[in-house]
């Protein structure tokens, strides 16, 4: 569209900082993902440390690992505090789902992919998709300086729901003794020392701590900055892919022939172009209450914890969690849709099959889209909104699951019947089909209000919600990262050690999240620091160790995916334009891709899964019917 | 090296052969994540979930600010969450008194900490008395016997830490946030007790620390713990026991030696005056154990000392004069009556803020809104009454004359009833509430 | 080495289906629902095995495709794949296939759900000065802080112009306690929900009862607890666990805090409303005492020696 005013880059800094070049906005969120992926991973870890040994001294570590001192001090017993802990967890969830899963699905996938696939030379707005990475960058800065303020990182759930995460005192509350010592004084008598008076930054500070809990106070102010500019970030990407997807598109790419991942990633920029300025505004409400004294969320009665009264309100709590599923039950689909798009590419690309039923792939995915947004209400059934609400969201919530489960049968329908050459791309891939059917299926508890009464807030929903954006949407991530590597670097991934990677965390994950059902079952509440003080949780505490064991062996078998992945970069094998034999067109472009993508402006002749063709060269049709001797030569007609 | 690293890795990786340096260097690259994962895995792995602290943990040594004598004054407001700490070392600027034991020679410090250790050994294995004292004797009695210590301190370790602290200092991690902070237990003193006053003994009995952990402290954070066992809660009693006994004798020393030109003999003067000291027995190590005996004397001796209501003198009909009596008894000013309305202004529900004996802000309580913190049943009203709280400002009531049981139970009536205004006799609901029926903010 | 991977398909999904029927088959594990103990506990486990049935009928499908595919379709193979591009008649097949399935748990969801949260939906009695509902045989205020639930108990007959002035304001002689929620087998029990600083959730496994507290606002909740354990003894002046030895508590499923997980109550069913009336008695009389002999041996607490009931 606009490309020609978009001059191929110079030097470094612009080639590669501040690039305007979809594929190295793509990298970078790719690398800035991966960085806050092994952080996310590690706190997770300390939440499973603190579960599975929830009255274990940690001094034996604390001789290895030193430098944890200050987070586990003597002081408090040499244990993970309970604050600790809920900033723990909610720390993990932030991280891995607006750091990570997000920025991975949508900003990494998103921007290398789409104008590849669909033969366009750039984004439609290549500034806007600069600014979108480079918007991150304040949320990084606020997320990574929450850690390290007055009372910890943010420790209210990455639900955030007031009135924990926003009661304060909706005033500026002097020093007790200072403030009355100024009373004290006449003009003639002035307080001393003066120095003592807090400077301004201070009392802004002072103003932010909360009453309800420490990681409430100023580490929730830097939460909701971090979460503002990453949804900003979102919302600019998504404002792209719409554009750059409806308007450039090579010739005779129609919409039905657009391979999953571009629509994929097209229901989501919609989804999250109408949700997310949803969640912005619930997101500054609670940075007003915090900061300015609003009181969207702090009920008419005011608040009393311990002898400290809050001032009166006028809000309702409620509102919050309205406000905040509208967007976030769409983000479920957010981080999962892009991944359904990329394991179907990955699936039939290692399949040698066409896909079957191209078409309801892509109608169940605008109806997963379409449902997502009347169905926020699930989260909400034992909240306290009236019930006959809660029996409409539940019509709907059952709804949803249809179309979920027609992908399910397509995907399986598309296997049947194939060649499946197994490597670690596909095996990830066919691992998400696997899972995402016991994520699929656990998700039917909750939508039955009744059974959710029990299941809710159990560790059933922890089970639930891992086997998604765990062992669906990374796997999807892993299938992906194996898949399009080679066209990122030119150069491919260890196969071998990728199957290695893939066979321990498909046995751990499982061995993590699955004994998680068993756990909620029974009733373990989740966000629980010490379940063993209820009798009747002793019973699957083995089961909690059990699953830390898991967790910490699946956080260590990482290590090879990443080795493999950065040596890979500099030292894997080169590879071809086409590695895979695929047929889309980001496979007829050079690994890497040039600036620009294209050496001529491809034309579609065909859609993208034109394989088993029996009247074809190489027994199928590439999408612009180039076969595979022109494509590597790059010899385009 | 780094070259080396990458060699050997590629190597390995790739199964290519690119010429690398020694055999030896060849493997070190595995060696700090091995070790980061072996030691992560087996340490965690061989490990079982050990309840209590681990052994070599000692107490630590105080360093925080001591309130020597809080402020007169009334702020208009609590300090803001998170706050005490800067609080307290600001009460010197409005005419309080701080002293920091950091201050002290660092000879005298190392030793407060030797002899502690030896009194009271570790969190794990907690104790009263090193052994050569006649302590086990009363020790016993009121179960400091080191086997209910040790039981108390994990279950302390398990229920009170995160908000009371490892040394009882109130400063856990939960406890900086919460409003009103914390007991810091290092003083000896306690609010809700019911001994005599009269025998001047400002200690609880058991029955009153076991009181408020059972039923919690309402209209403060301390949550309820009755539903754990029986023996739990006796173990844990006698635990905070031990925490204040420790934090006493500690305080005590310090706040002591910190006064200028103050010398050890001092102390013996100050709290152990019947003592006989030769001038090579001026020593801590002569003090501390001489010291903890009179305390643990002084516990025991409250054990005895419960200030038993008198007879509860009225029939249910008389119930609404008693209320008229109270009341007056509360707001009146005159020499007879109380005035207790002086401080708890508009029945508490405006009362000002005043500093306690920790140098944190309270206020006395709001009697309109049926929350007692030390106690709702009639007769923890009685003890508050006739008790007072002395480390905050509520004074013991001087209620005399021979009807002095039948004044107290009075106004007794009063507070129960004042929550209610439908109880009340019509003039004092009026006073109370105002002709318009106004009615408590509920709760 | 290709039959390798389906047999790793089928090993993972086998060995999560064995963990569940382990789990269900022997209860000694204590992996399973807890005691269920209320008419909506009943209800809501049914419930819970038609879905549960269900899902093990598609997951076994599914999964068994899934891993026969890949046992018989790897790339070694012989054959070639099949051109095949879609098949309306199935897609039909099996879009109408799980729709079936989820309106019959729909259609089995919704009479529980009205049972369990439409009884005094929307609220009447609290809104304006409505008497109490006729239907309740108790009436329990609940109030969640951080961190523990106060519980008040009407010990007289509640005042006409209803329950919105007693929930506030109350009576002198309402008991109060902490932690402790006192019902009895058959008793119709209207729970008013409360919190006085942020949200939390009361959480009964037993029954089955799940909650949220929300500032500013009072929930009505209702049940009926069809099982007891523990009855008043009258010698003892406590408490006693019964027969079945059950010990059910209470949880806080809202985060409210780092003290969340200690909110932890106890659940105590009397066989009859003589067996609570004699309990309540009890508690009020020695709540109410005003002579130090009266009330020892237990003298500082108002719920007896529950620990015996450890």
């Amino acid at each position: 569209m606009n490309h020609d005013s978009h001059p191929a880059p110079g030097n470094f800094l612009t080639k590669y900082v501040f690039s305007g070049d979809h594929k190295i906005i793509g990298i970078q969120f790719l690398f800035s993902g991966l960085l806050f992926w092994i952080l996310g991973g590690l706190l997770a870890l300390g939440v499973r440390l603190q579960l599975g040994w929830p009255n274990q001294a940690l001094n034996e570590l604390l001789k290895w690992f030193p430098s944890l001192a200050d987070s586990i001090p003597a002081s408090w017993g040499s244990r993970i505090s309970p604050e600790f802990y809920t900033m723990l967890f909610t720390m993990h969830a932030t991280v891995m789902i607006f750091f990570v899963v997000v920025p991975w699905l949508g900003g990494a996938f998103g921007n290398y992919l789409i104008p590849l696939m669909i033969g366009a030379k750039d984004m439609a707005f290549p500034k806007l998709n600069m600014l979108s990475y480079w918007v991150l960058w304040p949320a990084f800065f606020f997320l990574l300086a929450s850690f390290f303020v007055d009372g910890g990182a943010a420790g209210s759930g990455w639900t955030a729901y007031p009135t924990l995460s926003s009661a304060t005192q909706n005033a500026d509350i002097p020093d007790p003794g200072l403030d009355a010592a100024a009373k004290a004084t006449t003009p003639t008598n002035p307080p001393s020392p003066t120095s003592m008076e807090p400077g301004l930054w201070e009392r802004i500070k002072n103003r932010w701590n909360s009453p309800a809990a420490g990681q409430s106070g100023q580490g929730q102010v830097y939460w909701l900055l971090a979460l503002i500019f990453s949804g900003t970030s979102s919302m600019m990407g998504s404002v792209n892919y719409i554009t750059t997807i409806l308007n450039c598109r090579a010739p005779g790419m129609t919409l039905m022939r657009m391979p999953l991942t571009v629509w994929g990633m097209f229901v989501t920029a919609i989804l999250q172009s109408l949700a997310l300025p949803v969640l912005t505004v619930a997101l500054i409400m609670q940075f007003l209450d915090r900061t300015v004294g609003t009181v969207f969320f702090l009920p008419p009665a005011g608040l009393a914890f311990g002898n400290w009264q809050t001032g009166t309100g006028g809000g309702q709590p409620l509102l919050w969690q309205h406000l905040f599923w509208f967007y976030s039950h769409p983000a479920v689909y957010i981080m999962i849709l892009p991944a359904m798009g990329m394991v179907s590419d990955v699936l039939v690309a290692f399949c040698r099959k066409p896909l079957f039923g191209y078409k309801p792939m892509v109608f169940s995915m605008i109806g997963i889209a379409g449902l997502g947004f009347i169905v926020w209400g699930h989260h909400m059934f034992q909240s306290g909104m009236d019930p006959r609400l809660g029996t409409g969201f539940m019509a709907a919530t059952v709804l949803i699951a249809v179309p979920s489960a027609v992908k399910i049968f397509n995907w399986l329908a598309t296997i049947w019947g194939s060649r499946i050459r197994f490597t670690s791309a596909s095996l990830n891939a066919l691992a998400f089909i696997s899972m995402f059917i016991i994520g699929g299926l656990s998700g039917i508890y909750m939508a039955s209000t009744p059974v959710d009464i029990y299941i809710h807030d159990t560790y059933f929903i922890v089970a639930h919600i891992h086997y998604v954006l765990f062992l669906s949407s990374m796997f999807g991530i892993y299938a992906g990262i194996h898949f399009w590597f080679p066209k990122m670097f030119g150069r491919t991934m260890n196969d071998s050690l990728g199957k290695v990677h893939f066979f321990l965390t498909f046995l751990l994950a499982n061995g993590t999240f699955f004994p998680m059902h068993i756990l909620g079952i029974r009733g373990h509440p989740r966000r629980y620091y010490d379940p063993t003080i209820f009798d009747w949780l002793a019973s699957v505490q083995p089961l909690n160790q059990f699953v830390s064991i898991c967790a910490i062996l699946l956080g260590l078998v990482q290590v090879i995916f990443l080795a493999n992945f950065l040596f890979s970069i500099f030292f894997g094998p080169k590879s071809g334009r086409n590695p895979w034999e695929a047929n889309t067109l980001e496979w007829e472009t050079p690994s890497p891709p040039g600036h620009g993508n294209f050496e001529t402006t491809p034309i579609v002749l065909h859609g993208p899964y034109e394989y088993a063709v029996t009247t074809a060269i190489n027994g199928r049709f590439s999408q612009t019917g180039l076969n595979r001797d022109q494509i590597q030569q790059g010899n385009h007609p | 090296m780094f070259g080396t690293l990458i060699h050997s890795f590629h190597n390995w990786f790739f199964g290519r052969q690119i010429p690398a340096g020694s055999k030896g260097r060849k493997n070190q690259w595995f060696r700090e994540p091995v070790r980061f994962g072996a030691v992560l895995v087996l340490g965690l792995c061989s490990c079982a979930d050990k309840e209590g602290y681990p052994d070599d943990l000692p107490y630590p040594q105080r360093v925080d600010l001591i309130v020597e004598e809080a402020p007169k004054l009334s702020p208009n407001n609590p300090s803001p969450p998170g706050g005490l700490e800067k609080s307290i070392a600001n009460l010197g600027l409005v005419g309080g008194k701080i002293l920091d034991p950091v201050k002290l020679p660092e000879a005298t410090q190392t030793e407060i900490t030797k002899l502690l250790a030896e009194q009271f050994g570790t969190p794990a294995q907690p104790r009263v008395g090193d052994g050569k004292t006649n302590l086990p004797e009363l020790g016993k009695k009121l179960k400091l016997d080191s086997q209910t210590l040790a039981q108390g301190s994990v279950a302390y370790r398990r229920n009170c830490l995160h908000c009371h602290g490892l040394s009882g200092d109130g400063k856990g991690s939960s406890g900086l946030w919460v409003h009103p902070p914390p007991r810091d237990f290092r003083q000896g003193r306690f609010k809700f007790i019911s001994t005599n006053p009269a025998k001047n003994l400002n200690r609880p009995r058991r029955e009153d620390i076991l009181r408020t952990i059972r039923m919690g402290l309402h209209g403060t954070s301390m949550p309820a713990f009755g539903i754990l066992p029986t023996e739990e809660l006796e173990a844990l009693a006698s635990y905070v026991i031990h925490l204040g006994i420790r934090g006493e004798v500690e305080f005590t020393i310090e706040k002591t030696l910190l006064k200028p030109q103050s010398q050890v003999l001092n102390l013996f003067e100050n709290y152990l005056p019947d003592e006989e000291v030769s001038k090579d027995q001026e020593t801590l190590a002569f003090f501390v154990p001489k010291f903890l005996q009179e305390i643990v004397r002084q516990y025991h001796t409250a054990e005895s000392q419960v200030l038993v209501p008198p007879e509860y003198p009225f029939k249910d009909s008389e119930l609404s004069d008693s209320i008229r009596r109270g009341f007056r008894l509360f707001s009146s000013q005159a020499p007879d009556a109380l005035g207790c309305v002086s401080c708890h202004i508009d029945y508490g529900r405006q009362s000002p803020w005043q500093y306690d004996e920790w140098g944190s802000l309270n206020r006395p309580s709001n009697l309109t809104a049926g929350i007692y913190k030390g106690g709702r049943r009639p007769l923890d009203l009685f003890w508050r009454i006739k008790r007072g709280i002395p480390p905050s400002k509520m004074p013991a009531a001087t209620l005399t004359g021979e009807d002095e049981g039948k004044k107290t139970w009075d106004l007794v009536n009063f507070i129960e009833a004042l929550p209610f205004p439908a109880t009340l006799p019509e003039e004092v609901r009026n006073a109370v509430y105002g002709s318009t029926g106004r009615i408590a903010k509920p709760n | 080495m290709h039959r390798f991977w389906s047999l790793l398909f089928a090993a993972v999904n086998m060995a999560c289906l064995a963990l569940l029927v382990v789990a269900y088959a022997y209860p000694g594990l204590g992996w399973w629902l807890p005691d269920s103990a209320s008419t909506q506990a009943n209800e809501i486990d049914s419930l819970f095995y038609l879905i549960t049935g269900l899902c093990a009928f598609f997951f076994v499908a599914t999964q068994g495709i899934l891993i026969y595919s890949l046992w018989r379709f790897p790339s070694t193979a012989p054959g070639s794949p099949s051109p095949i591009h879609g098949h309306p008649g199935l897609e039909i097949g099996w879009t109408i296939a799980p729709l079936v399935g989820l309106l019959v748990i729909t259609a089995a969801s919704l009479p529980v759900w009205k049972e369990a949260r439409y009884q005094g939906f929307p609220p009447p009695a609290l809104e304006g000065t409505n008497p109490l509902p006729p239907e309740a045989d108790q009436v329990i205020l609940v109030t969640a802080r951080q961190w523990d639930w106060h519980l008040k108990y009407a010990t007289e007959s509640l005042p006409a112009e209803g329950i919105r002035q007693w929930a506030s304001v109350g009576n002198p002689s309402d008991l109060i306690i902490a932690n402790e929620l006192h019902v009895w087998k058959g008793a119709k029990v209207s729970l008013l929900l409360r919190t006085t600083d942020v949200i939390h959730s009361f959480f009964v496994p037993a029954l089955r009862l799940k909650q949220d507290t929300l500032p500013g606002k009072t929930i009505p909740m209702r049940f009926e607890a069809t099982v007891s354990n523990v009855r008043f003894d009258p010698a003892e002046g406590r408490v006693v666990p019964n027969e079945t030895k059950a010990s059910w508590e209470i949880a806080c499923a809202e985060l409210c805090g780092g003290n969340h997980f200690r909110m932890r109550g106890k659940l105590f069913v009397h066989p009859d409303r003589k067996s609570y009336d004699a309990w309540l008695d009890h508690s009020r009389r020695q709540t109410r005492s005003r002579s130090l002999t009266a009330m020892l041996p237990n003298a500082s607490s108002s719920n007896q020696k529950e620990g015996a009931l450890q």
